[in-house]
């Protein structure tokens, strides 16, 4: 379905940007080519990397509270910062072309903070915590958790597998939800 | 090389007396405020020579491309209707976005979201994006409201704008040079064309001989004369004793010689709705994008001008005006001061033969596609407000003044080796305070007007985010907001 299309050469030799040959599917080139144009304007350092900073140096993104969450899925290799195979990678799952599973697995991923393929109680209260800040206590913070989990939790472990994941929010409207134009 | 020198020196001989000629015709009819409509002629002529381009682009692109070529023509035909004035007059505010329940400088991400338009809408579609805003789904709020508690997939939408920002952001965007879809034969704009066919080449390269060989020796004596101009005149009218005489030739010294500047930097203004232009004492509050703006405004009518004091270029004019007629300049430890500043202001007000005081309330240039935050401090005083928009039509040469890139004279090199700064003004109904308005309210309101006037997004963000880092309370008035909304509020 998607069409394959290797990283347009241009790329790697004007800018430092580390780039082995690899396929991205949900992208043209022309898409490609804006999103290093983006990649490079972000990479203030001209490091190759995106680091936190660099994010947060966008006033939009830097108001964003799952910000962190977002950026860390990014970050597929854990070290930190965010190449641009990462990037690109990251971005295409939110592509129109994209399959419904994949953008699940994003959103899952927002709650699934060590990536151990559940949602916790604790994972849940971590990430609801960001996204409130100081405005709800958190004893209502739990009851909502608790609440939510013991909704989605079908097996009674006291976590949220993905399959339950999917079953709560998959019916949601997760195509429209998850799409960004490049 | 004495062949050339010779040669040369023929040309100049020949030329000199017309040459001289012109530039005296020019500064004639550009002291007297009147058009021979050259300059209208020029710049529909240059509008054909875009449009051949643009089809030439067509048939030698590769066939790949073909599609992008296309929606490019569809967006040349979208942008000609953009000069019959773009935003019908029923159309409600671009400033519904503050609808989703704002207040002050925030910027909820659910408005954004919606605010973004695809890519595409980059050049002359702003207005449709700021449609949208209207009448998209307000998906987010529906869902608050209608479940009490917490969805799993209440995060989406925040995950969605946390993307939107990392692909495009409206900030920093801002105050870059706009990115045009289609080459206006100045390599400034679009480099990726330059090389693209032999035929493109030559034409680019005969432009190019145009705006440097002649236009540009022809516009940078204009504006030398014009500053020359300038200097003496408010030199001679600082001598003059009579207040009253010398109110009044300050004025005509100062729409001359600037007149004068403006066409050394082949302005053409086009005026909308002059029955509102300022005419009493009271603020005239614009958008701003470069210096010329004042300029600009300038040509119609004569302002108090209000800044701080500059060194080297700038300070000459400043010095120069500030002899002949009452502006504010302020010494850069004043500028932090803000009442010095309101006093000075309300001093200035008070007097009503004063001209009208000029102010860019955005507090720095911005790249003509969006209005930023307006500064309160205006707004407080009093007085009347007479909002203008500015629109510069990009096609022939970006006016954007990218402060942090280019000094000024390099800018206004920029500018006069430019086709020509093509803008429209329009001058918009006079507005008052309303008497349980907050200043914040009203500045906000004047800038919607604005913004809907000129076809520009209409923005909450701070214009001082070019030099300062985003605050941290922002994040904490969107965390604010979900928790509201957890609670069903």
């Amino acid at each position: 379905m998607g069409n394959e299309n290797s990283i347009p050469m241009e790329l790697c030799s004007n800018s430092r940007v580390n780039c082995i040959d690899f396929k991205v599917e949900n992208f043209d080139a022309d898409e490609i080519r804006r999103l290093g144009k983006r990649f490079r304007k972000l990479d203030l350092d001209n490091s190759g990397a995106l680091s936190i900073d660099e994010f947060m140096s966008l006033p939009e993104l830097q108001q964003n509270p799952l910000v962190q969450r977002v950026i860390d899925i990014f970050d597929a290799d854990g070290n930190g910062e965010v190449d641009f195979k990462e990037f690109i990678q990251g971005v295409s799952q939110f592509s129109v072309k994209g399959d419904k599973l994949s953008k699940l697995r994003f959103a899952f991923r927002i709650y699934d903070m060590d990536n151990d393929g559940f949602i916790s109680n604790g994972e849940l209260f971590q990430v609801l915590k960001m996204m409130v800040g100081n405005n709800l206590k958190d004893t209502q913070l739990q009851q909502i958790v608790d609440k939510t989990i013991l909704f989605a939790d079908k097996d009674e472990d006291g976590k949220i597998s993905f399959e339950e994941f999917c079953n709560v929010v998959g019916n949601t409207d997760i195509h429209k939800k998850m799409v960004v134009d490049v | 090389m004495a062949l050339i020198m010779s040669f040369v020196s023929v040309a100049i001989s020949i030329l000199y007396t017309p040459l001289l000629l012109l530039i005296l015709c020019i500064i004639f009819l550009a002291s007297i405020g009147k058009s021979l409509g050259v300059r209208r002629l020029y710049v529909n002529i240059l509008l054909k020579l875009f449009e051949i381009f643009e089809r030439s682009l067509l048939i030698c692109y590769g066939r790949q491309h073909i599609e992008v070529a296309k929606i490019k023509i569809q967006r040349t035909d979208s942008s000609d209707e953009e000069d019959l004035p773009p935003v019908p007059d029923d159309k409600p505010p671009s400033a519904i976005i503050k609808e989703n329940g704002v207040n002050g400088t925030k910027m909820t991400v659910i408005e954004r979201q919606e605010i973004l338009g695809p890519s595409p809408e980059l050049n002359y579609k702003r207005s449709t994006s700021q449609e949208r805003v209207q009448n998209g789904p307000k998906t987010t709020q529906g869902n608050g409201e209608s479940n009490m508690e917490f969805d799993l997939s209440n995060c989406l939408d925040l995950v969605k704008a946390g993307m939107e920002s990392i692909i495009e952001d409206q900030v920093t965007s801002v105050f870059e040079a706009e990115e045009l879809r289609s080459w206006n034969l100045l390599t400034r704009t679009n480099r990726q064309y330059e090389f693209l066919t032999w035929r493109l080449t030559i034409i680019w390269a005969m432009g190019f001989v145009v705006r440097y060989m002649f236009l540009l020796p022809l516009r940078i004596m204009i504006f030398v004369i014009g500053v020359l101009v300038m200097v003496s005149s408010t030199w001679v009218v600082s001598l003059v004793p009579f207040v009253r005489l010398r109110t009044k030739l300050g004025k005509i010294s100062y729409k001359t010689s600037i007149r004068v500047i403006i066409r050394g930097l082949s302005i053409h203004a086009r005026f909308h709705n002059e029955q509102y232009r300022p005419r009493a004492n009271g603020f005239c509050v614009a958008n701003h994008t470069s210096p010329i703006d004042v300029g600009v405004l300038s040509i119609k009518t004569c302002f108090s001008l209000i800044g701080q004091r500059h060194n080297g270029f700038l300070g000459i004019l400043q010095r120069a005006l500030a002899r002949a007629s009452p502006h504010i300049w302020f010494e850069r430890s004043e500028v932090k001061d803000r009442h010095a500043v309101a006093k000075r202001l309300k001093e200035h007000i008070s007097v009503p033969d004063n001209p009208p005081i000029l102010i860019f309330p955005e507090g720095t240039c911005i790249n003509n596609t969006s209005v930023m935050q307006f500064k309160k401090g205006s707004f407080e005083v009093g007085g009347t407000i007479y909002p203008v928009a500015i629109k510069y039509d990009p096609r022939f040469g970006d006016a954007f003044w990218n402060s942090s890139r280019y000094g000024m004279l390099h800018y206004l090199l920029n500018m006069m080796t430019s086709w020509a700064i093509v803008c429209d003004v329009w001058y918009l109904p006079a507005m008052t305070r309303a008497a349980d308005e907050s200043a914040v309210d009203f500045a906000n309101r004047v800038k919607a007007v604005i913004a809907r006037r000129g076809g520009l997004v209409d923005l909450m963000w701070d214009g001082q985010l070019k030099r300062m880092k985003p605050k941290k309370e922002w994040r904490e008035l969107q965390q604010e907001e979900i928790s509201k909304r957890l609670k069903g509020e």
